[in-house]
């Protein structure tokens, strides 16, 4: 075949482009550490890394909600702790206060005691975490107890999503923990309590002893209930973010490909480009010196 | 023969020697010219019974099947090389580094999981609002962009057609040149290469097949109809259809639609990448738009705001899928009222209620979407676009070969090889030095004879 000057240089100026093509790519790839950066550039992977793209996201939300959710449900724990300390020592002045040994005056003052602690427990109640009252159900804006002890808020559970298709509870219900919809009116108990010893009843004071132990149970009840939610959530944070590592990992050994296969690629380019070079100049003075 | 016939024998050498330099020369220096095709001097034996040498003509090398395979490869080089352009930016539109559609509507999703689990924040019914506004603009700017891209494809076009026009008159102007010089016998060479490298250029925009008659001119053939004949240009016009889709016509004694025969060149790129591809993907954004906001309004609809409202849409999009991508906003009802975004599944349950939170929150992992999750929709649409990108890059390779190894064969039949050239002008050199000491011997020979008188 005669090769002419035309297709001497046409072949130059495509071996050139394709060189510098590969060697471009090749370069662009080794310093992004990522193979797949468009959907042309392999369609199926791209697919596969908006898919994981979406999970990680997910993941990433998902792990932060379940860490908020435990930081409320351990403000929870430690309220409904401290109630359970309250009403132990509620229950220590009642036994106080049915010992034949107390008298009449020493009973008011553990009345004024006993009305203290109610006060404090129903504060405890009304724990506010941000703007949100913590016992008052989804009713959250509301004063869940009044002053009375009337409970304001429902029983309604709200349920985070931290994995696909779990939602465990975010909240304690504050009707379970301290109204007969627990098993009994803890506030209602303790201002039978302080009446009695008010008014030196100690009859009533000593059939209140139960009942104050029966509170004690039913607020360690909520508490444990807490405390395992907040474990339940805590784990998932755990899961979560190991899932979103592994995932991430998988994501990038599709996408990013293999550094020491980049790299090798890069050099094989780069060789090739400066051959390709080389032969161009070599070809080019031979036809000017011809 | 006597010594006056050596000296007609040297002086015909001589000439028919310059004449051949000549022609080197012209092959030297067009050997980078578009379109020259190698000229070889043809010397013959002279017949008047001296044994000189005449110079005859000088012939075109010009090898029509290869150069015809060239335009025919050409055209495919054209059709991809379009496509493939208007490819890389349907590409870009649809899937950018950051903040595509698919990124926005994940942020939307992270938005209802934020506010599905702390529904009372009102920071993160805020968020769901600007979040859903994101996706509504960033469906809004890419069907923008791909309409535009289409704006450009259709320009472009417009000037591919007008350049065609052009190139058509210019040929009809050449065909009638040549057959001009050709009957007078006149060199038509120059003009043959003008107007082969114009056939070519039609080729590159349209796909083309020239033959030519005895006169020289040829008939070009382009789309199923002919757009040159003799003398006389036809004329290629275009516009829309009712459907938007571009229409060609090629005007001559009457308006004939040629556009289902235009697959090849520029044009049959630009428009598969406008009429099919460019179509394709915003069809793809239209009805991923129209499938997000309903899926997402039938869900949200169902919810109560912490106001006490309920039966409100997310997103305002049209009836049709067809430009519903355009449409799509935000509820304005819902803009600047983050306590109307429905979160709970009833009045008694606010405001800290979060069951149709939790439901959209949900409702990716769902196949709703056309049949589909929400992330497999969107990398089904780009899936889809990588994958037309990848087969018009690969058919653009592969072109480009196939031109390449055209071009090549071609060149070897016409192009100008300098190495033949250097040997010819060698060769002419010392033929014409043979010449002149034959000249210079009969001369001295003639002097010795009239000496010696």
């Amino acid at each position: 075949m005669r090769v002419t000057e035309r297709s001497r240089v046409g072949t130059m100026i495509l071996t050139q482009n394709r060189a510098s093509d590969r060697f471009g790519n090749a370069a662009r790839i080794a310093a992004s550490g990522a193979r797949v950066t468009k959907p042309s550039d392999d369609p199926v992977a791209y697919g596969s890394k908006v898919r994981r793209d979406y999970a990680i996201a997910m993941l990433e939300e998902r792990s932060k909600i379940a860490s908020r959710a435990e930081g409320e449900l351990t403000v929870v724990q430690n309220a409904l702790s401290e109630a359970s300390d309250m009403l132990l020592a509620v229950k220590e002045t009642a036994i106080q206060g049915a010992s034949t040994t107390t008298d009449p005056k020493a009973r008011k003052l553990l009345a004024e005691d006993v009305r203290t602690m109610r006060d404090s427990l129903l504060s405890l109640a009304n724990t506010k975490y941000g703007e949100k009252y913590l016992f008052g159900g989804t009713r959250s804006d509301t004063l869940p107890f009044s002053p009375d002890g009337t409970f304001n808020g429902n029983d309604q559970v709200v349920r985070v999503p931290v994995l696909e298709g779990v939602s465990p509870p975010s909240n304690v219900s504050g009707a379970k923990a301290f109204t007969a919809v627990g098993g009994r009116d803890i506030f209602a108990d303790l201002t039978a309590l302080a009446d009695a010893l008010e008014n030196d009843n100690q009859a009533a004071v000593k059939d209140l002893i139960s009942p104050l132990s029966t509170n004690h149970e039913q607020v360690v009840r909520a508490q444990v209930e807490a405390g395992f939610n907040a474990e339940r959530f805590r784990t998932a944070a755990d899961v979560l973010v190991s899932t979103k590592a592994a995932v991430a990992e998988r994501l990038s050994a599709e996408i990013e490909g293999d550094p020491a296969e980049q790299i090798t690629e890069l050099t094989l380019a780069r060789n090739a480009y400066e051959r390709s070079v080389a032969v161009t100049k070599q070809l080019l003075s031979i036809g000017t010196g011809g | 023969m006597g010594l006056f016939g050596l000296l007609s024998v040297a002086r015909d050498g001589m000439t028919a020697q310059s004449a051949a330099l000549a022609t080197t020369g012209a092959n030297v220096a067009n050997v980078a010219t578009p379109g020259y095709a190698r000229r070889t001097a043809i010397l013959e034996s002279a017949t008047d019974g001296n044994g000189g040498v005449r110079y005859t003509r000088t012939e075109r090398s010009f090898d029509r099947f290869a150069y015809a395979h060239v335009v025919g490869e050409q055209s495919k080089y054209g059709a991809a090389d379009a496509r493939s352009s208007a490819l890389t930016e349907i590409e870009t539109t649809l899937a950018p580094p950051s903040n595509s559609i698919g990124d926005q509507a994940t942020s939307l999703i992270r938005s209802f999981n934020a506010l599905a689990g702390f529904a009372t924040d009102p920071s993160l019914r805020e968020d769901v609002i600007a979040r859903a506004d994101n996706l509504a603009t960033t469906l809004q700017n890419t069907r923008a962009s791909l309409e535009a891209t289409s704006a450009n494809i259709l320009g472009r076009a417009g000037d591919t057609v007008n350049d065609l026009n052009a190139q058509l008159g210019r040929i009809a102007d050449l065909n009638r040149q040549i057959a001009a010089a050709t009957g007078v016998g006149g060199d038509s060479a120059g003009l043959r290469d003008q107007r082969d490298l114009a056939v070519r250029d039609v080729g590159d925009r349209i796909g083309a097949r020239a033959i030519e008659d005895k006169t020289g001119r040829v008939t070009l053939f382009a789309a199923g109809a002919v757009l040159v004949e003799g003398d006389s240009a036809k004329e290629l016009s275009m516009d829309l259809d009712t459907n938007g889709g571009m229409r060609f016509f090629v005007t001559g004694a009457a308006k004939t639609e040629i556009t289902s025969r235009i697959d090849g060149g520029t044009l049959g790129g630009l428009r598969e990448a406008r009429d099919v591809d460019l179509k394709k993907a915003i069809a793809d954004v239209d009805a991923y738009a129209f499938d997000v906001a309903n899926a997402f309004n039938t869900v949200h609809a169902t919810g109560f705001g912490s106001d006490g409202g309920t039966g409100r849409a997310l997103f305002t999009i049209s009836a049709t899928q067809a430009g519903a991508a355009a449409t799509l906003t935000v509820n304005a009802a819902l803009v600047g009222h983050p306590e109307r975004v429905g979160a709970a599944d009833s009045a008694g349950s606010l405001p800290g209620g979060n069951a149709i939170a939790l439901k959209l929150a949900n409702l990716a992992d769902t196949q709703v979407f056309g049949g589909k999750t929400l992330a497999d929709r969107f990398a089904s649409i780009v899936t889809d676009v990588g994958f037309r990108k990848n087969n018009a890059d690969a058919e653009l390779e592969l072109r480009t070969d196939t031109l390449a190894v055209a071009e090549s064969l071609s060149d070897s039949a016409n192009g100008v090889s300098l190495d033949e050239e250097m040997v010819n002008l060698s060769q002419y050199q010392r033929a014409f030095e043979a010449s002149s000491r034959i000249l210079r011997a009969a001369d001295e020979l003639l002097q010795t004879l009239m000496e010696s008188f």
